[in-house]
């Protein structure tokens, strides 16, 4: 285990943001963090990254406790901020010369650093550029590189890809992939969905101040997404027609003028949804599988925990 | 000891990008060589405003005098300037949040106040310097009469240079408190501006660091005894000021 949370408290007077949060992330996965908007994902990370403190809890990276080895983990954890704020009169280039200088390294390891990381980033054309003029997905793979500089076995990622376009958002996910690649430990927020589904390993939502679910994403997947069957008919069917299909395996059926849908709750063999089909008798246009995604599995699992 | 020299170069590359040493330098520099001439067409001016007015009772028109309207000027508007440059020093990178990545990489708090305190003091120093040298010679050169001897000049400067020194960790711990640089801004100028005042209080003048001010204004070696003890005091006062300053930054959240 290379993080765990358990019971986790943060404080802002009287209102509390975090109560009482566990997790546990497995050395060398990429751990997806989701929760709404102001649930506390990014106050959790500004603790894992020792930014902030907090009032109750237990954290242990790498087995050492987080309140006593404060400093010490820090250069083991790297950290990219929802919105990093850089110094806007230095260039790429010479940012992550004053990192490097920050964290005590000579000038040569800064120098072959400063390549390593700027082409992994791709940013090696645009590195003596002034800051200030880039782009925002362009200081986000900037940010990237900052939190990479010192070699980390944690990466905590706050909201990398949002407010990036596609191509931009495409660039940060691509990153991730290596990194995982490299076998770096990832800890990623984010609200998008396709992103996690993308990426990561495993699994965790924070509502209300808590985590309600944390599971592998090909179990949560296997547990919670549920193929759809669309079936158009030639001709608009009866919504009484639902009542003569009896199955156990059929958790809904919908039906729009020649369209139904039909909600399974397992993995079927197709051959039984063919047999229902004849059942009903209808000359049909067309038959379709349709599987949901992670956004459905997050609205199902926080609707049941509202 | 490597935030602080990683810092030391940051704080000197902002102070010439941004153009804050520029501005201080103009801040200071600007009066050394406006006051002589003003001094020197002083007569001239008020002449035909006031024809038959002895003016030398109000004025003194030498080289000394030329200097002391330098300090007064120091006081009155440089200390705007100062104050106007560095209010954000500590209080925008907080706004900014441009300290949560070089924290979240081992940056130690200490050494980014000692750095910033530093590179802005050693500014300061070298500013106030070349402000008093233009300051000298120019009058010199309007004032032949009564010519100061320059040593003179030097430990003026250093006295001035002093008390500016206090201001600088006075606008730092305020800079801390506030995310407003505007805020603390005003308030560090309130202090400055209201030391005077309370410094007419005859027990208290010789406890603040005002009387540096008044100090450097006697330009000779006739110096009150007290001067060693308020120059000490000032020390201390800038020592605990910067601890402050410290402290506040370790205890303020970041994000």
């Amino acid at each position: 285990m290379i993080i765990k949370a358990e019971n986790l408290c943060k404080r802002y007077g009287n209102n509390k943001v975090l109560k009482g949060v566990n997790f546990n992330v497995e050395k060398g996965e990429v751990y997806g963090f989701l929760g709404h908007n102001g649930a506390g994902k990014t106050t959790t990370m500004n603790i894992l990254a020792g930014i902030i403190d907090y009032n109750d809890g237990n954290i242990k990276i790498n087995s050492l406790d987080m309140k006593e080895n404060r400093t010490n983990l820090k250069g083991t954890i790297g950290y990219l901020p929802e919105e990093p704020k850089f110094y806007p009169y230095m260039t790429a280039n010479e940012y992550l010369a004053f990192i490097g200088e920050v964290l005590g390294f000579d000038k040569n390891k800064i120098k072959s650093r400063n390549k390593e990381l700027l082409e992994l980033v791709k940013l090696e054309e645009s590195c003596n550029r002034k800051i200030g003029g880039y782009s925002r997905g362009m200081k986000q793979r900037l940010g990237i590189a900052v939190s990479m500089y010192n070699n980390p076995e944690i990466l905590l990622l706050d909201e990398p890809s949002s407010a990036l376009d596609p191509t931009g958002r495409k660039d940060v996910v691509d990153i991730i992939e290596d990194l995982k690649d490299l076998g770096i430990t990832v800890f990623l927020s984010t609200h998008i969905l396709s992103d996690i589904e993308r990426v990561c390993d495993r699994v965790g939502i924070l509502q209300g101040g808590k985590i309600i679910l944390e599971e592998k994403l090909d179990i949560l997947k296997k547990r919670y997404l549920h193929p759809i069957y669309d079936i158009e008919f030639e001709k608009n069917i009866k919504e009484d027609i639902i009542n003569t299909i009896d199955k156990d395996w059929i958790e809904e059926i919908k039906v729009y003028k020649n369209i139904m849908n039909i909600y399974v709750n397992e993995d079927i063999d197709s051959r039984d949804i063919m047999k229902v089909i004849a059942e009903i008798n209808l000359p049909i246009l067309s038959l379709n599988l349709r599987r949901s995604n992670l956004e459905d599995i997050f609205i199902k699992v926080v609707s049941e925990n509202e | 000891m490597n935030s602080f020299a990683a810092y030391i170069k940051k704080e000197a590359m902002e102070g010439i990008r941004s153009f804050k040493f520029l501005i201080l330098a103009i801040g200071i520099i600007l009066f050394a060589l406006l006051d002589p001439l003003v001094l020197k067409l002083l007569p001239n001016i008020l002449a035909s405003q006031a024809p038959g007015m002895d003016l030398s009772q109000l004025v003194n028109f030498t080289q000394a005098g030329a200097i002391q309207s330098y300090m007064n000027n120091l006081f009155q508007i440089s200390n705007l300037v100062l104050v106007l440059s560095l209010m954000g020093i500590l209080s925008e990178e907080l706004k900014n949040k441009t300290l949560v990545i070089p924290y979240s990489n081992k940056a130690n708090i200490n050494g980014i106040v000692l750095a910033k305190y530093l590179v802005y003091s050693i500014a300061i120093l070298i500013i106030t310097l070349v402000g008093f040298l233009i300051n000298y010679y120019y009058s010199k050169l309007l004032f032949p009469e009564e010519i100061l001897r320059i040593s003179i000049l030097f430990k003026t400067s250093l006295i001035f240079s002093l008390y500016f020194l206090f201001n600088l960790s006075l606008i730092l711990l305020m800079s801390s408190l506030f995310k407003k640089g505007i805020v603390a801004g005003i308030l560090s100028l309130s202090i400055i501006y209201l030391m005077p005042a309370i410094g007419m209080i005859e027990k208290l003048s010789k406890i603040f660091p005002y009387y540096l001010v008044k100090q450097a204004n006697i330009l000779s070696n006739n110096y009150a005894d007290f001067l060693n003890k308020s120059i000490i005091l000032t020390i201390g006062y800038i020592i605990v000021l910067i601890g402050l300053t410290i402290f506040r930054m370790n205890k303020v959240e970041l994000n």
